[in-house]
């Protein structure tokens, strides 16, 4: 409760900072730790960090894990304020999927970037025609549709050998 | 020195397309002599119905199979072409009759009914249940059938034209393409799910079981009709598959799959290739919806559904990818078990603590059977064929040095 005029539960200010720690967090690790040196190394060039004494497998199998965790923790956020059933994932599936993809794979500023993009421009939609949130989802799609087309790589693009292709 | 080798014959070269026809005679055969409409009535016509909906869905995992297994590109909105086809087939078989409905209840009035009328009558019949009572301009050619056919083909055409030219164009390939295509099934699902899209919102267009003019032909026969066309298209779209897919062209479609920028610095137009598979196959898709959904009786916009298309590429993966063959046995087993899983005739499993449900557990069943696919047969059903050729052909030991078939191998240029 701010005022008369607006009002936000105080269960979405907890989320929000949930969010952020684990922002920070995922910044830490991926920037400051051994672990995300690793993973680095591995997403740019598995054969040669494995013949630097890493083991790929072992990497793979960590991200996997923590990615899931992670998913799990937004899982709990979502939890807070939506229905929660056995097919919660699937309504988000394809808005994760765009995030990354707006943003850029492979930077984490990159996927902040695509999803408060997504975020905000959902609402925007909303607002301009409020009496239907299908709609503003449609356009939505369409519009990154036509986003990717500009940027192919999204918001941040990774350069060079990292990029893969 | 040998005389050049003469090319061997179309079916020598492609024996799967022998066998394929053969199969599908024989069953054609048994269906109409087992049938109610025209035999010993020994098969039910909701059977006769499953049957032909299950070869459309073939004929929709072998689009899926060229887009995908011979070209590489995992489009995740191939079911979405298929459901819009089916839509275009819909309006026309709603639209023709309702408007027969509506002159029957009108020919009893004193004057003969005016055209302004019979439309209003019909845009309440099909769009009352929306709230609305004006027909909306995308049905603008629903009274024609040759223009509701000719859409059947432009409409999945020119969307998969669009958005393939616009995605390929900007080299948006691998997992960034199979998301993009996703968002597109997304988008046209959310679209059709509201009430002004035009296209009734969440219900759907339903009745399409009752052809119009031919209210006093039975369903037996309406079903075997369908059964026969849907086994004509597949067989037909088999050929036409096989043959574009052996030839020269099916090289660069599978060059493109193994290795794409090379294909480009070899002078290819790779991105015209793509666009043309992606185009011929959404049209293929939408053709197998069009005969798909009058055997259905009903579309709604939860076909369009991303996991529909999700769908596809696991019976094709299941099925084995990169052989017609595989596609079509995976689309028609996955599809056959499931139906015979989910229709609730499956003996329920009782453990003493826990009885499984087939109804249920199918889905688990499907999805860890699609794991264990992945992880341990990538080559899917149609690698068993490999097996068996494997008892008549020797194994050579070694993967093949050349990119030929018959290239020397391994171990052979060891010795």
């Amino acid at each position: 409760m701010v005022n008369d005029v607006i009002s936000i539960s105080t269960v979405r200010i907890a989320i929000f900072v949930l969010a952020l720690a684990f922002l920070a967090f995922f910044i830490w690790l991926m920037r400051r730790t051994r672990l995300g040196l690793e993973v680095r190394a591995v997403t740019q060039n598995p054969a040669m960090a494995a013949s630097m004494g890493i083991n790929p497998d072992r990497i793979n199998m960590l991200t996997f894990g923590i990615g899931s965790g992670i998913a799990g923790i937004a899982g709990v956020a979502i939890g807070l304020f939506a229905k929660v059933t056995s097919e919660l994932g699937s309504d988000y599936i394809v808005q994760s999927f765009m995030t990354v993809v707006v943003g850029g794979v492979g930077s984490i500023w990159g996927t902040l970037a695509g999803a408060t993009m997504i975020g905000g421009l959902q609402k925007v939609i909303e607002f301009l025609n409020p009496s239907n949130t299908l709609a503003a989802q449609t356009y939505m799609i369409l519009f990154i549709i036509l986003f990717i087309q500009f940027r192919p790589r999204g918001i941040i693009a990774l350069r060079g050998r990292a990029a893969g292709d | 020195m040998t005389a050049p080798l003469a090319p061997r014959p179309f079916l020598a070269r492609n024996p799967s397309v022998g066998w394929f026809l053969g199969i599908l005679a024989a069953l054609c055969l048994i269906v109409v002599i087992l049938s109610p409409a025209l035999g010993l009535d020994m098969v039910s016509t909701s059977f006769i119905k499953t049957l032909g909906k299950t070869l459309c869905l073939c004929l929709a995992a072998l689009a899926m199979d060229v887009v995908w297994g011979y070209t590489g590109i995992l489009s995740l909105g191939h079911m979405a072409f298929f459901a819009l086809g089916g839509y275009m087939i819909g309006q026309w078989l709603m639209y023709a009759r309702t408007e027969e409905i509506v002159l029957l209840s009108l020919a009893g009035g004193p004057i003969p009914p005016t055209a302004t009328e019979v439309a209003q009558g019909v845009a309440t019949q099909i769009f009352g249940v929306v709230g609305s009572s004006d027909i909306p301009a995308i049905w603008s050619f629903a009274h024609s059938l040759p223009l509701q056919l000719a859409l059947v083909v432009l409409v999945p055409g020119i969307i998969a034209l669009v958005f393939g030219w616009l995605a390929f164009r900007s080299r948006v390939t691998g997992v960034y393409l199979s998301i993009l295509t996703q968002a597109m099934t997304l988008a046209l699902s959310l679209y059709l799910f509201q009430n002004d899209s035009g296209l009734r919102g969440n219900n759907g267009l339903s009745g399409l079981q009752n052809l119009p003019g031919l209210a006093a032909t039975s369903q037996d026969a309406v079903s075997l009709w369908f059964f026969l066309a849907s086994a004509a298209a597949l067989g037909l779209t088999y050929v036409l598959l096989a043959w574009a897919t052996s030839g020269k062209f099916g090289s660069v479609l599978r060059a493109i799959r193994d290795d794409e920028a090379r294909v480009r610095f070899l002078g290819y137009p790779v991105e015209g290739f793509k666009l043309f598979v992606f185009t011929a196959t959404a049209i293929l898709c939408g053709i197998a919806g069009a005969l798909y959904y009058p055997q259905a009786g009903i579309i709604n916009p939860a076909e369009l559904a991303p996991i529909a298309s999700i769908y596809l590429a696991v019976w094709v993966a299941i099925g084995g990818r990169g052989r017609l063959y595989g596609a079509v046995i995976g689309a028609a087993f996955v599809s056959l078990v499931s139906s015979w899983f989910t229709g609730g005739r499956v003996p329920a499993i009782n453990l003493g603590f826990y009885t499984i449900d087939w109804v249920d557990w199918w889905l688990v069943l499907l999805g860890l059977s699609f794991v264990l696919v992945t992880l341990f047969a990538p080559k899917g059903i149609g690698g068993l064929f490999d097996l068996w050729q494997g008892l008549r052909a020797p194994d050579r030991k070694g993967a093949p040095l050349g990119p030929d078939q018959g290239a020397l191998q391994e171990k052979e240029a060891l010795e």
